[in-house]
């Protein structure tokens, strides 16, 4: 399958007193169109800084991002983004926040249907008119999957959106998650620390090095949702990833 | 509804007492009526001129300034806190020169307003507006500088225009700050009339006690004052409920007991 995102030797470096950071360095990969993509790396190893520069909120110092053979600059409606705060606007309802992205741009009567879809589908149904304060995390973080998605983009980005939860309000998202990528088929990048995580929702695993940042292992992960981290074999991979992670300390 | 009554209660209950004891002195004759009249004294007079008349003119007189005074601080101080709060650099030139203009009250300008702009209503309605203009400019500039960046990030990753953030982030985000300078500037305006009228005025409520002084009428004095506190005390509790009928996602805790669900 041809590349859908292409990322080309994408490098960043920031300059902080007389020295020369390098937050990212010569960083390539490539996402195919449809695949749910976990990134993992150890906090500050520069994953949220891709999603970032994948976003166009942070420019890169180098390289070349490409979508659909159209190289990216800036910020844009075909890329969805969902942050680790469910970043919802105070002063809109539920509903006007989903429809956020979309206001003035198509007719009312589709606005209404494409948020009511999207409320059913994250299970925010019958919350209309709730305030962004009157909702537990949990709510707000599908607000705000729905948010991204009410633009229908052309890929999503997701920045650890499940780490602020409590552990039980995670695993139902995921598994939520899950199914709203197999009914939407959304080409998804995941950032996250979780391992877990990765293993329970990725096609494939991409695990970042720190210092300077670089692509480690891909791993696939062939295997059907929904899955059971007891399985053997995924077992195995957890060590191997583990001991990547270890190894990484190290240096 | 019980919960507003029970409030009203409250707030009632220290100027019943006060009010109560005060005329009970008065009654008994421990106090000087001339130096501090009853208020029964005071309701007399007040509801005398109520009833010819007179009050209605004084107050009417003193709104209508007011609403001038505040409507043009309001044009002025909104669009200059706007622009002020979106390009943080023009404040380090701007911000100490109206900080020196920030520390002179309003009553020290009245004779140069006076000299300026003549002794009628244009020098008048000019004190009101340079009182009124400080708060609701600093207010809607702060309100438009502390808009959440990370809300301005996500307005951007919908392709959203600088003018579209501007519409659609930075103003709603500043609303409560701006309704702050407003109550604010409505309540320094008020404060301002009196002292404006108190100088070279033919009616409204400053002129009344003016009136009252000249007259050695202290009831008329103190109807004054009791009008200038209840007027500015209702023009308040206008703009409070102004601000929760426009802004009801900041009182959604206080107004409607809705707990946060947890249905996972």
């Amino acid at each position: 399958m041809a590349a859908f995102l292409k990322l080309k030797e994408i490098s960043k470096n920031y300059t902080i007193g007389s020295k020369q950071i390098w937050a990212l360095r010569d960083l390539s990969f490539e996402v195919t169109s449809g695949e749910l993509i976990c990134i993992i790396g150890k906090s500050g190893c520069g994953k949220t800084t891709l999603l970032r520069i994948i976003a166009g909120l942070e420019k890169q110092t180098s390289g070349e991002i490409i979508l659909n053979g159209q190289a990216l600059k800036d910020t844009g409606r075909e890329r969805g983004m969902v942050f680790q705060e469910p970043r919802l606007f105070p002063w809109l309802t539920l509903e006007a926040n989903i429809a956020f992205g979309i206001r003035g741009r198509m007719s009312r009567e589709l606005e209404y249907k494409t948020v009511a879809d999207l409320m059913e589908m994250v299970g925010l149904k019958g919350f209309a008119k709730a305030w962004p304060s009157q909702l537990s995390g949990g709510m707000a973080q599908r607000a705000a999957i729905a948010r991204a998605l009410a633009v229908d983009p052309a890929i999503l980005l997701l920045d650890e959106p499940f780490s602020a939860l409590d552990a039980l309000t995670r695993t139902k998202l995921q598994t939520d998650f899950l199914h709203l990528w197999q009914r939407t088929q959304k080409t998804c990048i995941h950032v996250t620390h979780d391992v877990d995580e990765a293993l329970t929702l990725g096609q494939k695993i991409m695990i970042m090095h720190s210092n300077p940042s670089r692509v480690g292992d891909i791993i696939s992960l062939p295997f059907p949702y929904p899955r059971s981290l007891e399985d053997p074999e995924l077992r195995a991979i957890k060590q191997r990833v583990l001991s990547l992670f270890i190894a990484d300390s190290a240096d | 509804m019980t919960n507003v009554f029970k409030k009203t209660i409250m707030a009632l209950l220290l100027p019943f007492v006060l009010v109560l004891v005060w005329e009970l002195f008065s009654q008994m004759g421990w106090l000087n009526n001339y130096l501090l009249p009853p208020p029964s004294g005071i309701m007399d007079q007040l509801f005398a001129l109520a009833h010819n008349g007179t009050l209605l003119n004084h107050l009417s007189a003193s709104l209508y300034r007011v609403g001038c005074g505040f409507g043009l601080a309001f044009c002025l101080a909104l669009p200059l806190g706007f622009l002020l709060g979106l390009v943080p650099r023009v404040q380090d030139y701007l911000s100490p020169f109206l900080n020196f203009l920030q520390q002179i009250p309003a009553i020290a300008w009245i004779p140069m307003f006076i000299l300026w702009l003549g002794i009628d209503e244009t020098s008048k309605i000019s004190i009101i507006t340079y009182s009124g203009f400080f708060p609701i400019f600093l207010n809607t500039m702060h309100g438009i500088s502390n808009t959440d960046s990370k809300l301005k990030e996500v307005a951007s990753t919908f392709g959203l225009s600088p003018w579209q953030i501007i519409v659609r982030v930075y103003l709603p985000s500043a609303a409560p700050s701006v309704f702050v300078g407003m109550r604010l500037g409505l309540s320094f305006c008020w404060r301002s009339l009196v002292a404006a009228e108190l100088l070279g005025a033919s009616k409204g409520i400053g002129y009344l006690i003016q009136e009252g002084r000249e007259l050695a009428q202290p009831d008329l004095m103190l109807a004054g004052v009791l009008m200038i506190g209840i007027t500015g005390l209702f023009l308040d509790f206008v703009f409070l409920r102004l601000e929760k009928t426009l802004l009801p996602w900041r009182n959604t805790q206080e107004r409607r007991e809705v707990p946060k669900w947890q249905p996972f």
